[in-house]
């Protein structure tokens, strides 16, 4: 993709080719990790970390699509764009789209409680999909709007060889809510002929881009197929930690904490100690980092699990914590 | 300098029902009417914990030809020490495997000769290779650390592969791969042992392919022959800085092998405390800092790495325990391990000697 110049004017012919062009180039289904997913050579818990990150960029979009419709002078545009809202969000009556995605999420193993709760996301993935709202709050340009919401690429987002049965079912439907959108494409080609739309539109998609793959690149994690240590995700979540057979902590109030090994020991260093502890073989490691969170209220708690999920990364690779 | 010891090798008894060729316990061994009793030993533990050291090591001879041996890790576990027992696997049960457990024992290394029993047998003197298999299901059907310990030399090194495959089967969450290191009657055979330098180059090779495969699941250590390495090995991680060993009759040393030296006298942890001796007994503290080394070591950047390298080795192969050790490609005595390399990278194979037990 040529990045779109100030001094290039494209012919609206040229620029919808651009846009177009953006998709096969740079979407997320040409992401080793969705190429995986596709080849239905995932784990489990890849798949559920990938439901889980996925729901919470899912979850943001009516605040997106309301965003959008916030910044319309054009009524028949934003009656239009309202259904995007209604579509994942449901009517009360009947369910929407987002919906959908938790059932898919069940389908995997996890519960809804633990999805909709969105403990667990990824921090880059905050961050991706946080941006991404940053982006259509600060598209100014109206007609920029339609541009944000582009048809997703249904081979790259669902095919998916690894769902369980129940959660391709859970999907399927969810491609209905696609058509409509397609309808205000006509829009976006009829708005795209200003010069500076051309630019923004390009811009943004482009941006678009990057948060989405930067948000796959924070989920993908160690290369998958590794074996089954990289999933910090979902399923990790659930693990139960304890010390390994022969790995004990030295007693506290000591001059120094220690973790006892065969023949040897480890020198645990400031929370290390009281993470450890809180391996002790009931907590899940969701409900460590969550302990954990609620004792160090001074520190951020993406942080608080960023660390707590590495020291135990560690300690397992040393071999003095397993899952009970 | 202040050095805080960190382990205690406990060396229960010196009667043992091998008889490997490598053994690594003294020419002379102590006799069963000399070891310390039961109260000697709780006495020691307590002053173990006491002076902060986190390690015992529970080793021999075989310890559990001591019956007091589940009274004995009790005791260490009531001190806060954490026990290792270094077992040949001769003399357990099912029943006493769970009283040791239960007692508190944490970490089991269990020792095999070959992955193979007629040379395992061999090499060990005794038919155990068979009893030693059972022992590795009893063990891993348990919650307790399990270590397989393989003694390889020349006679065995080309086996390396398959005694890792045979270590990663018994079910062991950790293997040391251990070179004979040529102390007590391993020296005297140590002709026989010592590896040809193209055999220790391939096992280095499987080794390192073994660790890539077995990430994660078996975690293998190696202990290199020393005759081969360019720089000594920082032995015991220096003298009287965080190890000590306690013979069967009460001795205290610095390391298993100190008896050979020369002149230097080992306070009874029957008669002194083990503070003292850690503190101030001068054999402890003779060749604790850098004040007794010669050169090259006192001007070599490697002394803080591998302070000089082996005291006892100095003196088994140089005639001085205040040597630089002559393994070290920088000693001025090195010519005399060269001499004995050559020797088993061209000569024939030499046969070795069995020790018997003492009485």
């Amino acid at each position: 993709m040529t990045p779109v110049q100030d001094q290039q004017r494209l012919a609206p012919a040229e620029l919808e080719a651009r846009l177009r062009a953006i998709g096969p180039e740079r979407y997320h289904h040409r992401h080793p990790f969705h190429q995986l997913m596709h080849e239905g050579k995932l784990t489990r818990g890849q798949l559920q970390a990938w439901a889980l990150n996925r729901y919470y960029y899912q979850s943001i979009i009516p605040i997106k699509d309301a965003i959008i419709v916030s910044r319309s002078g054009d009524s028949a545009f934003r009656r239009a764009w309202r259904k995007r809202i209604i579509d994942h969000d449901g009517d009360g009556a009947h369910p929407g789209g987002i919906e959908k995605w938790i059932a898919l999420a069940e389908a995997t193993g996890l519960d809804r409680e633990q999805v909709t709760s969105q403990r667990g996301i990824l921090a880059g993935v905050y961050y991706a999909v946080n941006g991404y709202l940053d982006l259509a709050d600060r598209a100014a340009y109206r007609s920029a709007a339609p541009v944000l919401s582009v048809v997703k690429w249904r081979a790259g987002l669902f095919r998916c060889t690894a769902y369980p049965s129940a959660g391709r079912r859970a999907v399927r439907p969810r491609l209905g809510h696609r058509t409509r959108p397609h309808t205000h494409r006509a829009g976006t080609r009829a708005r795209g002929t200003a010069r500076q739309v051309r630019y923004f539109v390009g811009a943004a998609r482009c941006a678009l881009f990057r948060i989405c793959l930067s948000r796959l690149a924070a989920s993908r994690r160690v290369p998958p197929g590794s074996g089954e240590r990289d999933e910090m995700s979902a399923m990790e979540r659930n693990r139960v930690p304890r010390l390994a057979p022969g790995c004990r902590l030295n007693a506290a109030g000591g001059p120094e904490d220690l973790l006892l090994i065969p023949e040897g020991a480890l020198r645990l260093k400031g929370p290390a100690r009281a993470i450890v502890e809180l391996c002790d073989g009931e907590r899940t490691l969701a409900g460590i980092v969550e302990e954990l969170q609620r004792r160090y209220t001074s520190a951020q708690p993406a942080t608080i699990e960023t660390e707590a999920v590495a020291l135990l990364a560690r300690l397992r690779d040393r071999g003095v914590l397993e899952y009970a | 300098m202040k050095y805080t010891p960190r382990a205690l090798i406990a060396e229960l008894t010196h009667r043992c029902p091998l008889h490997c060729v490598y053994c690594s316990n003294p020419l002379e061994m102590q006799r069963r009417s000399e070891e310390l009793c039961t109260a000697d030993w709780l006495s020691i533990f307590q002053q173990a914990g006491e002076m902060g050291i986190l390690q015992l090591h529970l080793t021999g001879g075989e310890p559990l030809s001591r019956a007091d041996l589940t009274e004995l890790v009790r005791a260490g576990r009531e001190a806060q020490l954490y026990s290792n027992l270094i077992t040949s696997g001769v003399g357990l049960d099912e029943r006493r495997m769970d009283e040791l457990i239960g007692a508190g024992l944490e970490h089991i290394q269990l020792s095999f000769q070959d992955s193979e029993e007629v040379p395992a047998n061999e090499f060990a003197g005794t038919r155990s290779h068979a009893l030693k298999l059972r022992i590795a299901g009893m063990i891993r059907e348990r919650r307790v650390a399990f270590t397989v310990n393989m003694v390889v030399h020349r006679r065995n090194l080309d086996r390396l592969k398959e005694m890792i495959d045979f270590a990663e089967q018994t079910g062991a969450q950790r293997l040391e791969i251990a070179n004979v290191q040529y102390y007590g009657w391993a020296f005297r055979n140590r002709e026989a042992l010592l590896p040809t330098r193209q055999q220790l180059e391939h096992s280095i090779e499987v080794v390192e392919a073994a660790r890539e495969r077995l990430k994660g699941k078996l975690r293998i250590d190696f202990v290199f022959p020393d005759y081969y390495a360019k720089y000594p090995k920082p032995c015991m991680n220096g003298w009287g800085h965080q190890q000590m060993l306690i013979d069967p009759a009460g001795r205290v040393l610095p390391c298993h092998a100190a008896m050979v030296i020369p002149g230097l006298e080992f306070p009874n942890a029957r008669k002194r405390s083990l503070h003292w001796i850690w503190e101030d007994s001068p054999a402890f503290n003779r060749f604790r800092d850098e004040s007794w080394m010669p050169e090259p070591c006192r001007s070599c950047d490697r002394r803080t790495r591998d302070f000089g390298g082996c005291r006892c080795q100095a003196f088994l192969l140089a005639g001085d325990a205040a040597a630089t050790d002559p393994v070290c490609t920088l000693a001025p005595t090195h010519a005399a391990v060269e001499e004995i390399l050559q020797r088993v990278n061209g000569g024939a194979e030499r046969n070795w000697v069995y020790r018997i037990d003492p009485s």
